[in-house]
């Protein structure tokens, strides 16, 4: 049963992580409106609002990708490719021939090698594009606060600053997610997670045939027999279609 | 610091109350199990007013996430409110599937645990048929078993139901259409309910990982919203995995291949063709639903055969059309009096 038991430890987990997300972020947007605040002229206020957006995208980026659901884990803490988030990027090096009596298994771990050089590729990707929507979201902000920043009024509160921004970040993430290159390059970290794990679980599954330990494919072929016998079961145990009456037979000759 | 900075002390706070929002149970409304098959069960509700003389309505909830949204408080339960107006209403729990489960079909799903439970009705009842109202994915179930048993339903009602699933507002299709789904599910086995929850949070990150808590911080003093909150939050992280079988079958016949409206989907043997809904359909939607967009629900009436159609949107999300105060003004009533017109 997934029911969790500890809803109120993790919303509070949730809440302590967002209101920090919450008061660097807003920290760091109301620094900039202040620093803006002090330029009397409104084109002049806007265009520092709007430079000093772009000079904190960093740690705005920073900010994002360290959460939970930031791009660096994109695809989820429970999607995870187990040793490939994080890793270094780089060029694959050139894989020796695979010989010799163990020549499947270094054609495995071969293989291994490249998919996780491959998702962590695929995962820089995704993060490249996530950079670009907060640039975008953070431009969207500045031009957005602007126009409604009346002339010697106070830059505006963080809440609302936050606020904004949270708007302006989902407006710009919903404009790039639905874009084709964003699909190709979401797919494809997922797609090749995917064949990761199998590729491990291929690894595992060797190494318990050899200790004589059950594998996940032989409990799978068990289930499979099981529902088999099962549906025989419901088949036998159907009421059965009532007999047709017999036909009256012509009496025999003696 | 500012002061429209979260301070520790609210930290603690916030901490404190919703430990105490904690024990704030869903599912108030007294029900018991009258039929169950392997890991499904079904649940009859206690009447709560004369009986409206109408026929039985059963309630086909989606395989992610659980019922209980249908009756998540008093005040925000669907089902109290239909209660309330003399229905008798059933509710079929497809329970949690667990590794055991995951060869299990669509087909077991519609063909013998929906099939199930409304013969089981249908015979406590001494009638024909019966009122199905399917919930999102329990929408296409629903769909697809009106399509092969349409003497059983006298009225169908779907509530934000996919049936296209391939629109261009349809930001889920468009990112399952390209996943290699024999992949997901071999590594997998059933799919986890912590990845579909990902993924669903994926849809609106901003609003929905971090912007959400902080809104938070305007209910600290208000215990009532803040269980309300903590209700809506166990269920939403609530998410049974899905049996792999099932999963797969679903994400490659509607969401890659949108076998529904193309009239390709067969089901243990039999094709699934959605002119043979001839019975009356109301077709519930939510205007602002990021997960079933209305152009994925709307087009049902150009593939259905029935000539008692009635469309209704309402001005909510997905999550709202169960709970928000707007949907339970307007909802109930609106199912009953379109029930009660078609008796």
């Amino acid at each position: 049963m997934n029911a969790p038991d500890g809803a109120a430890a993790a919303a509070a987990e949730a809440f302590r992580a967002s209101a920090q997300a919450f008061n660097d972020t807003a920290m760091l947007l109301f620094e900039a409106a202040r620093q803006a605040a002090t330029q009397a002229d409104p084109a002049e206020r806007a265009r520092q609002f709007s430079a000093a957006l772009q000079g904190v995208q960093p740690q705005i980026s920073a900010l994002w990708a360290a959460g939970p659901w930031g791009a660096a884990n994109w695809a989820g803490p429970a999607w995870q490719a187990p040793g490939a988030a994080g890793s270094a990027i780089g060029a694959a090096p050139a894989s020796p021939a695979a010989m010799g009596p163990t020549r499947e298994q270094q054609l495995a771990l071969q293989r291994l090698q490249q998919l996780t050089m491959q998702y962590v590729q695929q995962q820089a990707a995704l993060s490249t594009r996530w950079g670009e929507v907060l640039q975008r979201a953070l431009q969207q902000l500045g031009e957005r606060i602007a126009s409604g920043w009346a002339p010697g009024a106070p830059p505006p509160e963080p809440r609302a600053l936050y606020d904004a921004w949270i708007e302006c970040a989902e407006a710009n993430f919903s404009a790039a997610a639905h874009s084709p290159e964003w699909i190709d390059a979401q797919t494809a970290l997922a797609n090749t997670g995917a064949q990761l794990r199998l590729e491990q679980r291929a690894l595992l599954e060797s190494a318990a045939r050899q200790l004589d330990l059950p594998t996940r494919a032989e409990l799978d072929a068990v289930h499979r027999q099981l529902r088999a016998l099962q549906a025989e079961l419901r088949a036998a145990r159907a009421p059965q279609p009532a007999p047709r009456p017999a036909r009256a037979r012509k009496p025999t000759r003696r | 610091m500012s002061r429209s900075q979260v301070s520790a002390e609210q930290l603690a706070r916030a901490a404190a109350a919703l430990s105490a929002a904690q024990s704030a149970e869903a599912g108030t409304s007294s029900r018991q199990i009258v039929w169950q098959a392997e890991k499904v069960t079904l649940h009859r509700y206690e009447p709560l007013a004369k009986p409206a003389g109408l026929a039985p309505v059963l309630i086909c909830y989606a395989l992610v996430n659980r019922p209980y949204m249908l009756d998540l408080q008093p005040d925000r339960s669907l089902i109290r409110r239909l209660l309330e107006r003399g229905l008798d209403v059933y509710l079929l729990d497809w329970g949690y599937p667990d590794r055991a489960d995951h060869l299990l079909e669509l087909d077991d799903y519609i063909s013998r645990f929906l099939h199930g439970a409304v013969q089981h009705v249908l015979d406590q009842h001494g009638i024909a048929s019966l009122n199905l109202l399917g919930v999102c994915q329990g929408g296409a179930f629903s769909l697809c078993y009106s399509a092969l048993h349409p003497a059983r339903v006298r009225n169908l009602i779907t509530m934000v139901t996919p049936v296209d699933f391939q629109t261009p507002e349809n930001l889920l299709s468009k990112w399952m259409r390209g996943i290699d789904v024999d992949a997901l599910v071999d590594a997998t086995g059933n799919v986890p309910g912590e990845l579909l929850n990902a993924a669903y949070l994926s849809l609106m990150p901003f609003r929905l990982t971090q912007q959400k808590y902080v809104g938070l911080l305007d209910m600290l003093d208000q215990p009532q919203q803040l269980e309300t909150f903590m209700r809506m939050e166990r269920w939403i992280f609530d998410s049974p995995d899905q049996a792999g079988t099932a999963f797969r079958q679903f994400a490659k016949w509607c969401f890659q291949e949108n076998r529904l409206i193309r009239g390709t989907l067969v089901l243990g043997g039999r094709a699934v063709d959605l002119r043979q809904i001839v019975q009356p359909v109301l077709n519930i939607f939510a205007r602002q639903d990021h997960l079933v967009p209305p152009s994925a629900s709307i087009p049902l009436a150009r593939y259905i055969g029935s000539q008692d159609y009635s469309p209704l949107e309402l001005d909510v999300g997905h999550i709202g059309m169960y709970v928000s105060g707007k949907a339970q003004q307007q909802l109930p009533e609106a199912i009953f009096l379109w029930l009660k017109a078609r008796p």
